[in-house]
């Protein structure tokens, strides 16, 4: 019994040390947007938003922004606790912006440290800046409390229609994995307004310089994922437009002889809902399959043009060559990369019109 | 058991000097006020003493003396014949005697001094009437209450369970108080191990004086440093004849108002009778909310303190300003600001309890008001806090059994301590530690998990959820019973062709 009790004792009396550090919520600072750019002799600019608590009853939070130029991110943190009375945490970092000229060098090793600390959830989005993240950081924005929120919101909701799911663990797999390319949001500062420009492509780590505008977003996501929401606007006429609806797409990839002769076809089929149609007389019935063969044609040959700008920048952001691996069996990587940017690709469309509306 | 074995007797007055004659005992009687010695009819007569505040003066005016004034002197063996009073003994005996007249027996002798006396028994005892239960108060069902007469509440019981099977063994426990106190059970139904456990238990029961079955309850539970009760005290005549008949055993102890019942499982703790007094699905729904609200009650100033403290990623970013503001004033640590409010929560509950129920209201009052807004306005705690704490001590009062709510309040405190060294890892530690401790636990012998561990698929029918009474055809696996089935019949197809259909 003695023993026991002694060696209980001494259990709290060695391990009393042992502590884990403390982190007080309001004796830190928590980072919620950070955006880095190049300053050029290899050099880059962190600037960091933080909240502050401002005392009261009612929940105010200020923010404050931060910024300090160095060689890598973690001297920029460090830089950055010079100035601020309280440690700069980053475990509720939403939001990582790059200006663009960052990312054409590579993002590899900036993005580096959020991949090993422990701290960085890994639902975190990275975007591009179109021009100087530091823009987009520094705004102040009107509806929501501070940008980082603000940011992070505006990728969710366009996440729905426009833009794939892009985080920090989609992208560190797209940029690692072979036979499939990353895609960020490119984000613009537009007079008071943050913007999403589109999205971006990227060669492994390395933005090319080229976007897909945000309207055709949409077609990408069909291309890229199932998914049930989104519109998209089709030019009829001159001057008559109609707009279908996604009510539910789904995709599938076949490839064929990956090893010599390669080809592609993605077959996308997708529901739809007639939403608006201009110069149609509504009130004779509209022949829905005549609309769904011109819809399929309009947007077929649209897709088919996106495929085609992959092959010819020779990035894949549909992953087809990791489709292509998981497919075959003793897959020729050397052999894919080397035909990839000429084998036949077709997109193969068919749209159902499931929902036409009140017509008499 | 060892502590109360060592001067264990085994006649369970020894503890009282037998008199050595019986002019000792006489000696050691008059010295009370109390005891009345006087000759009847007359000089000549019988000697008749008693204790005036045990014996019932009527019982005694109308059925001894009256008798004997009527009659000429006889022998103490005629008189015991005529005077018709149940259970008088003629005895010289100097031990009977003591407990007899102790007990509110009337004492006549002759002038004959030849020791022997014959003891009528005509107590006088001051009842109460049975009144509403209020610890377990409920809103439906039975209004009656056990009293602090044993004859009562077997009255209660019996009137409940008319069966031949219900057997109520009978003990003298407290080498001085000498209550009485019996154990009960369905004989054919219970387990008579467990029974057998229980009264060898009550037999090693060796203390002065037993006042309340809380006493005997500390005595014979399995184990008596755990904060965790595993017998159940109950003041509910209906909730004892329902545990009865499922095989469990009830201890009844003379000037007690409550029953103990034993073996039972931590869920039983945790379902109030009312459960089964509505409607199944209800029962239910209700037996999981009281549920959670004791893990509520139990976590959330830990979780508060751990990820205030340690993990201010977990909060969500909505919550995140709402709590930063109302930190943002404090000057203590997080683990502070909870001891003081836990602090003051248990003060004024204790408060309440004592005072009497008319100033308990002010209390409420009081501290609701008055110290949880000044704390709040003071900048001592902050106002999510204070919110948590009061939900906290509201979820706590949901638990219908008395002793495990004490529990709650208590086990709060480690669990507190524990997110202040290692945040959410230490609230992982301490419940680990708990668990292992409950899982060790035992109530008269049988597993305190249980069903949840051991794994007992069937006794989930009456533990977190409650199915109703057709899907209740055996009794819990757990207390090992003789005859295990409840509802002999098979099915109830029968019944949707007797019911009228317009």
């Amino acid at each position: 019994m003695n023993v026991k009790l002694l060696l209980i004792s001494s259990c709290f009396i060695l391990l009393s040390a042992c502590g884990v550090e403390k982190q007080i919520l309001e004796d830190i600072l928590i980072a919620e947007i950070v955006g880095y750019d190049d300053v050029g002799e290899d050099k880059i600019k962190g600037t960091v938003v933080v909240s502050v608590p401002q005392p009261g009853e009612e929940a105010n939070l200020g923010k404050e922004v931060y910024e300090a130029i160095s060689h890598d991110i973690n001297a920029t943190r460090q830089q950055e606790n010079a100035k601020t009375p309280f440690p700069i945490v980053g475990g509720r970092l939403t939001v990582i912006l790059y200006g663009d000229e960052l990312a054409r060098r590579g993002l590899n090793d900036y993005v580096d440290t959020y991949r090993r600390d422990p701290m960085v959830g890994r639902d975190l989005y990275l975007a591009i800046v179109d021009g100087k993240a530091e823009d987009v950081v520094r705004m102040e924005p009107k509806m929501v409390r501070t940008p980082g929120v603000q940011v992070k919101e505006l990728i969710e909701q366009n996440m729905r229609t426009n833009l794939t799911d892009v985080d920090l663990h989609k992208y560190l797999y797209a940029s690692h994995g072979k036979g499939i390319d990353p895609v960020m949001p490119l984000l613009e500062k537009a007079e008071d307004q943050i913007v999403v420009k589109g999205i971006a492509l990227f060669k492994r780590d390395t933005y090319i310089g080229k976007y897909i505008p945000y309207e055709e977003g949409f077609l990408f996501k069909i291309l890229s994922e199932n998914f049930k929401l989104g519109s998209y606007e089709i030019k009829w006429k001159e001057n008559d437009y109609t707009n279908i609806n996604n009510v539910e797409s789904r995709v599938r990839y076949h490839i064929t002889d990956a090893n010599r002769n390669p080809k592609a076809r993605i077959e996308v089929n997708m529901k739809a809902n007639l939403l608006e149609v201009q110069g149609y007389d509504l009130n004779k019935p509209i022949d829905v399959n005549k609309i769904e063969a011109r819809a399929e044609h309009i947007l077929g040959k649209k897709m088919n043009e996106m495929v085609n700008m992959f092959q010819t920048y020779n990035i894949d952001p549909l992953a087809l060559g990791d489709h292509a691996k998981s497919k075959t069996r003793n897959f020729n990587r050397e052999h894919w990369e080397a035909v990839y940017p000429h084998i036949p690709i077709e997109v193969d469309l068919n749209i159902e019109m499931i929902q036409t509306g009140i017509s008499e | 058991m060892k502590f109360f074995k060592g001067k264990r007797e085994t006649d369970v007055a020894a503890f009282q000097e037998a008199p050595k004659d019986f002019h000792d005992l006489q000696r050691k009687l008059k010295a009370s006020h109390d005891f009345h010695t006087f000759q009847f009819p007359d000089e000549e007569g019988y000697t008749i003493s008693y204790f005036n505040s045990l014996v019932n003066d009527q019982k005694l005016q109308e059925h001894i003396l009256a008798v004997i004034k009527n009659q000429p002197m006889r022998s103490l063996q005629r008189l015991k014949g005529d005077i018709p009073m149940e259970a008088s003994k003629v005895t010289s005996d100097i031990v009977i005697i003591q407990r007899m007249v102790m007990a509110g027996s009337v004492m006549i002798q002759t002038k004959k001094a030849d020791g022997s006396c014959l003891l009528i028994p005509c107590v006088h005892s001051v009842k109460r009437q049975t009144s509403i239960p209020e610890s377990e108060y409920t809103v439906a069902g039975p209004k009656e209450a056990f009293v602090e007469s044993l004859d009562t509440n077997l009255n209660l019981i019996r009137n409940r369970l008319p069966t031949p099977e219900l057997q109520a063994r009978e003990f003298r426990v407290g080498s001085i108080s000498q209550t009485k106190l019996v154990v009960l059970y369905l004989d054919g139904i219970v387990n008579q191990q467990m029974v057998e456990t229980v009264m060898q238990r009550i037999a090693d029961i060796d203390y002065d004086t037993i006042v309340d079955i809380s006493f005997v309850g500390q005595m014979i539970t399995d184990n008596r440093n755990s904060m965790f009760p595993q017998l159940i005290d109950t003041e509910r005549p209906d909730h004892l004849a329902t545990v009865l008949s499922e095989g469990k055993i009830g201890i009844m102890l003379d000037g007690s108002p409550h029953a103990l019942v034993g073996p039972n499982t931590i869920i039983s703790f945790f379902s109030s009778f009312e459960d089964y007094l509505q409607i199944w699905n209800l029962g239910t729904s209700f037996r999981l909310i009281r549920l959670f609200a004791v893990l509520f009650s139990i976590f959330s100033s830990s979780l508060y303190v751990a990820v205030i403290t340690y993990h201010y990623q977990v909060i969500p970013t909505d919550l995140l300003p709402i709590l930063i503001s109302s930190r943002g004033v404090i000057p203590f640590p997080p683990i502070l600001e909870a001891i003081v409010l836990e602090g003051t929560i248990e003060l004024l509950r204790e408060a309440a309890v004592r005072l009497p129920a008319k100033v308990g209201s002010t209390i409420g009052i009081v501290g609701g008001i008055v110290i949880g807004t000044a704390a709040v306005e003071a900048g001592f705690v902050s106002n999510v806090l204070l919110m948590l704490v009061a939900l906290a001590a509201l979820a706590s009062f949901t638990v219908p059994i008395y002793q495990i709510s004490n529990t709650i309040r208590l086990i709060r405190f480690p669990f507190l301590l524990a997110a202040q060294l290692y945040g959410l890892f230490g609230l992982v530690i301490c419940s680990a530690f708990i668990l292992s401790h409950l899982l060790k636990l035992t109530s008269l012998g049988s597993p305190y998990l249980e069903p949840l561990y051991p794994m007992r698929f069937h006794d989930f029918k009456d533990s977190l959820i409650r199915l109703p009474f057709s899907k209740q055809k055996k009794r819990p696996q757990f207390l090992r019973t003789e005859d295990g089935i409840r509802i002999r019949k098979k099915d109830e197809a029968r019944r949707s062709q007797k019911d009228i259909d317009e």
